[in-house]
């Protein structure tokens, strides 16, 4: 393995994401490349380089700006069992019964007109008495006088 | 208040628990701070970038998808306002894209004071793309991962670049470091 690929290793092995594997090859070549050991050297002395950097003060001002910010209510977010029973409180649980209703409505007069519509007896009893009594009746009242 | 997850007080936040909100401007506030005034060097668009996003998150928290990634949030939107805040600044730039270093010419070292104010010099003089890598990772320890997610590339791009600034400030401050030991 080059140098270079050896460097990118250590530099992955300083972020711990170096495999076992990789680690004992970068260790075997580190015993024998005194370039690579000076780039590890460097490496170690740079983080600690960047870790004396203190962090910058923050400004009272800038608390006070985020302090002052309006909070914006929002619904938590939901999971899909909670989604489902908002879907059914709000949008399901008043109008589902009320067309359920009106169906069943609907049904029960069709059943009854064609009940009503094929009994011929129904059809006897409330109807022919008017077209006997229809049929009796003179042609032209005029004539039967 | 402060034993409370971050998944636990963005909850409590958006049922208007202002305490839950200071809670986590307390938490994340030096860390989101310290990572804009690094990357623009200039503490007051700091202070915009970081008002910038805290209002965002008062205001618009519900488009974290998901609240254990909070920490990702709040990075991605500091560094979208800080990169904002150096567009109006800036106009062109330094277009060498084989360089890491943000501009032509090197910095005097030697007119510097002392190792810390050298490094963070240096640091300072990084390109963007490289000076946030190793911001994310050796200041704030975010993982390639959580990096990747925060500035919208891939873990092994995030590790290529990461790989490549160590070395270019390792090269610009290997005097520093030889010297400091010869002094020892």
């Amino acid at each position: 393995m080059k140098c270079d690929d050896m460097q990118y290793n250590i530099s992955a092995y300083l972020d711990d994401a170096l495999d076992l594997s990789s680690q004992a090859t970068m260790f075997a070549h580190l015993g024998e490349c005194g370039q690579c050991r000076l780039f590890l050297r460097r490496m170690l002395d740079l983080r600690a380089g960047l870790a004396a950097i203190p962090a910058p003060e923050v400004p009272p001002s800038l608390d006070r700006r985020v302090m002052r910010l309006k909070l914006k209510r929002t619904r938590p977010m939901k999971g899909a069992r909670e989604r489902l029973r908002t879907l059914w409180s709000q949008r399901l649980s008043v109008p589902l019964p009320s067309a359920a209703l009106i169906a069943l409505a609907l049904i029960t007069v069709t059943v009854i007109s064609i009940s009503l519509w094929q009994k011929p007896d129904v059809v006897s009893v409330f109807c022919l008495p008017a077209v006997d009594a229809y049929a009796e009746q003179p042609a032209n009242p005029a004539n039967s006088k | 208040m402060h034993n409370a997850s971050d998944q636990q007080l963005l909850s409590l936040m958006h049922a208007g628990d202002r305490r839950a909100f200071a809670e986590l401007y307390k938490r994340y506030r030096r860390a989101l701070y310290a990572f804009c005034v690094r990357l623009l060097a200039d503490t007051q668009a700091a202070e915009d970038a970081v008002h910038e996003t805290f209002m965002k998150l008062s205001t618009g928290s519900e488009a974290i998808s998901e609240p254990s990634a909070l920490k990702s949030w709040l990075y991605t939107v500091a560094r979208n306002e800080a990169l904002m805040t150096l567009r109006r600044h800036r106009d062109g730039g330094n277009s060498d894209a084989g360089s890491v270093w943000d501009d032509e010419t090197p910095l005097s070292l030697a007119e510097k004071a002392d190792v810390r104010n050298l490094v963070q010099s240096a640091l300072a003089h990084l390109k963007l793309e490289y000076r946030e890598v190793i911001l994310l990772r050796e200041f704030e320890g975010l993982s390639y991962g959580q990096i990747a997610a925060v500035t919208g590339d891939s873990a092994s791009s995030v590790k290529s670049r990461l790989f490549k600034a160590r070395r270019a400030l390792a090269e610009k401050l290997a005097g520093v470091w030889n010297e400091e030991r010869e002094n020892r």
